[in-house]
């Protein structure tokens, strides 16, 4: 997603080297995706169900 | 001794020549050995190793290019990639967002630093027309952080 629009960075952060971070998200299994720091899920979604929880980190007027 | 085999190295540099048409960069940031400890500052596991990595991925196609910096020495350019923790990878190139990874690509990972760096040059992604619609609506900040663990 970030490779198509500038606003989006995406991130891989292997959790075993950053514990404060994974603690702070509280990962317990992987992958868990965090977006914008406040919508979390755990697991690879399929594409639509994957854009829809981003979307919900955006703010109201781009949201579907 | 290379971390890579030469098999899989002899894959990548015929994958990249396939697949890589335009300039690609990785930009690394690790940290200098030093005998001063820094007490607000995690010392850097696995920096040596993902350096050492970048590096033999980056010999085997000209089409990519690899820069180092030093975290504290070259902060000016960690902010510029908004880099907060080491090590990094920022991969930049036609892609319009950005795409770094945190910690040492190993495992599964590797293989998605190589998809990484082949999507960032080629500046495209398979997504359906459908979600590249809505991504193209969205003007605000977005930060994904995905967790993954070494396989």
């Amino acid at each position: 997603m970030a490779i198509e629009n500038e606003h989006i960075t995406a991130d891989t952060v292997e959790a075993t080297e950053f514990p404060e971070l994974s603690q702070r998200f509280r990962v317990m299994s992987v992958p868990k995706i965090v977006v914008n720091e406040k919508i979390e899920f755990v697991g690879a979604l399929p594409e639509e169900r994957y854009l829809k929880e981003v979307l919900k980190a955006v703010p109201d007027g781009q949201a579907r | 001794m290379p971390l890579i085999s030469e098999e899989d190295r002899n894959f990548l540099v015929d994958y990249f020549s396939r697949e890589i048409q335009d300039p690609v960069q990785i930009v690394y940031f690790t940290q200098h050995q030093s005998p001063l400890k820094i007490p607000t500052h995690q010392e850097c596991m696995y920096c040596k190793e993902t350096r050492d990595l970048l590096e033999e991925v980056a010999a085997l196609s000209d089409k990519i290019e690899l820069k180092v910096y030093d975290f504290l020495a070259n902060k000016d350019e960690a902010d510029r990639y908004g880099v907060d923790k080491i090590p990094a990878t920022v991969i930049t190139g036609k892609a319009k967002g950005r795409v770094r990874f945190y910690g040492i690509p190993s495992g599964y990972e590797f293989g998605s630093i190589i998809e990484g760096i082949v999507d960032v040059a080629k500046g495209t992604t398979d997504l359906s027309d459908a979600t590249k619609a809505a991504l193209a609506k969205i003007t605000q900040p977005v930060h994904i952080q995905v967790f993954v663990t070494p396989t």
